[in-house]
């Protein structure tokens, strides 16, 4: 038992120290900073932008970016179609996408997680029937559940976040039972078991050697609801016109294609570039949690 | 065994088809009001009319006899008419599937082709430069949202560089008489065939092109990872201290080994692909399933959302089976 224990705060600081410059490289290290720097603009752009994403300036409609002819300081990245603050709508929509990533992860979490470790802890007829609905879940096409739950609850932004949350609940649900599986047939859970401790500590212990690929399995999520939300968006059937949010944006974009296309560039460069830094660092910490993987 | 195995499929095959018709049949009664109301929105109606949607809906029977005339029609592909054409579901699902299954069969042609190359020619440079490039490039391929990367091909190849035509099947002033529903076969029945063939493919490339980036991405990484592994293998070095040259090595006796990974993953991306398909198509305004299930939500047009959902669904999940049983055909250590 101590044993096992001091293992855990090792492993603690080695996890920390994954994040270190030294042991990330150039590469990482500067999608590590990217990254953060669109958690930080999430977090706190908001309050550092001097006009409202829904705000109207009838006077500069269309307006270019500041670099290109025609373009102003004013509006650093442009206006569109209505006149409103590029830079503005695309901060605000930073909150949008990484509030829906955080939430989904949550929810995937929470539930999904719970789901799976009952699974694989319970077993037999439970077992069965949690696999058989994650079965159904992961055999439709995720944009028609997304349908399925929008045509009840009307499109919007929350139902868009169900829709989101429900669509990366089986992929958990797999990782995590089948990860406590081998992990609860192992020796030092059996012998834990037969000295008698309570199902609290064996649960606690199961757990915290799952941790590296549920926190893998958390990665994916997030940037999968990213993209599924922003695709949501595009579709029409997520977050409604005034709210600025990245598929939205682009959908409004579509029209203006030829005339305005930083209309298109930007919300687009955002969507990759958060969802792409995201998946790379998963990728490192993969390579360095699971080097059996690759 | 093997029988059993294949019985018990088709058993969760079907159990599976009836808990997508439950969903598709209730659907339409848990959207909160009255759908009939819902369904005529706010164009207002008689009463005399209401009580006749209604009948024709069958709303006005207790709900288990609702399920069971649902079940019925199901069986006999009567699947209701839809409110904005007025054409049968069913004929209008026939229709749309051949638009779409074209599109992603090219895209899995594009896909499968590249990725597997893309991918052995990472596995043979491991390490290298190229590799790292290639993998890197993968991970930008599927963190990709297809949606603006399809705009952004427009932009440049159609808008700019003119190179492609921007949207549809067919350009209009080609004539062409649907025979099969497949363009580019139907091309060759038009007076001009090679000019109509022409013009179907360049219809056809960018659509193609922008399905297949997220299923290449992720082949050429699966194709990579398992290549890598059977490179390894005591039969590979056999096989080169018989003096094989190298790509009789990599194309004979490693891709095949290296494959059935690759088949699982291009099996399971059947439902992924047809995500896909939809955002492509309504970037495309390519005439198929997706646009079309899109348009009935768009107009609440329930009874194309309900028989979308249920033939859609159902078409995944039976390619799914077929995938299944091909796989374990192909490999036989799983045929237990």
């Amino acid at each position: 038992m101590t044993a096992i224990t001091m293992d855990h705060v090792k492993d603690k600081d080695s996890f920390l120290s994954l994040f270190s410059p030294k042991q990330m490289g150039v590469a990482t290290t500067g999608l590590f900073f990217i990254f953060s720097l669109f958690c930080l603009i999430a977090l706190f752009g908001p309050f550092l932008m001097p006009y409202s994403p829904s705000e109207v300036f009838t006077q500069q409609i269309l307006t270019p970016p500041f670099w290109q002819t025609g373009g102003s300081m004013a509006h650093i990245l442009g206006t569109d179609d209505l006149g409103r603050d590029m830079l503005t709508r695309l901060v605000y929509g930073a909150r949008v996408s990484m509030g829906v990533g955080l939430l989904a992860v949550f929810i995937a979490l929470t539930i999904g997680g719970a789901l799976g470790f009952l699974s694989s802890y319970i077993g037999g007829r439970v077992d069965q029937f949690i696999m058989r609905v994650t079965d159904i879940l992961m055999s439709l096409p995720s944009i028609l559940l997304a349908i399925i739950v929008v045509t009840i609850l009307g499109s919007g932004l929350m139902p868009g976040v169900i829709a989101v949350s429900i669509l990366s609940m089986p992929a958990m649900i797999r990782l995590v039972r089948i990860t406590v599986w081998d992990e609860k047939e192992k020796l030092y859970i059996m012998a834990n078991k037969s000295l008698g401790s309570q199902h609290k500590t064996v649960i606690k212990n199961i757990l915290m050697n799952c941790k590296g690929p549920i926190l893998i399995q958390c990665m994916l999520t997030f940037s999968e609801a990213i993209l599924n939300i922003a695709a949501l968006g595009f579709l029409g059937l997520g977050a409604q016109p005034p709210q600025s949010e990245w598929g939205t944006m682009l959908a409004d974009s579509k029209d203006f294609i030829e005339t305005a296309p930083w209309l298109l560039y930007f919300p687009g460069i955002c969507i990759l570039l958060v969802v792409l830094s995201f998946n790379l660092l998963g990728d490192y910490l993969r390579d360095k949690l699971d080097p059996k993987l690759l | 065994m093997k029988g059993s195995g294949f019985l018990s499929k088709i058993g969760s095959l079907l159990f599976t088809l009836w808990l997508l018709s439950l969903v598709s049949f209730f659907l339409i009664r848990m959207i909160p009001g009255d759908p009939v109301r819902l369904m005529v929105g706010d164009r207002g109606i008689t009463e005399e009319s209401y009580q006749e949607i209604k009948k024709n809906l069958g709303l006005d029977k207790p709900i288990l006899f609702q399920y069971k005339d649902y079940v019925v029609k199901l069986a006999k592909f009567d699947l209701g008419t839809s409110f904005i054409t007025r054409v049968s579901v069913w004929d209008e699902f026939k229709e749309k599937l051949k638009a779409t299954a074209e599109l992603s069969f090219f895209a899995m042609l594009i896909a499968i082709s590249v990725g597997l190359l893309l991918g052995i020619y990472a596995a043979v440079k491991r390490g290298t430069i190229i590799d790292k490039a290639l993998m890197t490039g993968s991970v930008v391929g599927f963190s990709m949202p297809i949606f603006w990367w399809g705009l952004i091909l427009i932009l440049y190849m159609s808008v700019r560089w003119g190179l492609t035509p921007v949207s549809g099947r067919i350009s209009a002033i080609t004539d062409i008489e649907s025979v099969t529903g497949f363009m580019l076969i139907d091309a060759w029945f038009s007076d001009e065939p090679w000019a109509a063939f022409k013009d179907a493919v360049s219809h056809l490339i960018l659509p193609s092109v922008v399905l297949a980036t997220v299923p290449l991405a992720s082949i050429a990484r699966m194709t990579r990872s398992s290549f890598v592994d059977v490179l390894s293998e005591d039969y590979i070095r056999t096989a080169y201290s018989k003096g094989l040259t190298r790509s009789k090595v990599y194309f004979k006796h490693a891709l095949r080994n290296a494959l059935l990974p690759v088949i699982t993953v291009i099996g399971l991306m059947m439902g992924a692909l047809l995500t896909g398909a939809i955002l492509t198509e309504t970037i495309f305004s390519w005439p198929g399933l997706g646009r079309w299930l899109l348009a009935g939500v768009e107009s609440r047009d329930f009874p194309v959302i309900q028989a979308g959902i249920f033939l859609i669904g159902s078409l995944v999940m039976i390619l799914n089976f077929l995938i299944d049983i091909i796989y374990k055909w192909v490999n036989p250590r799983l045929r237990v």
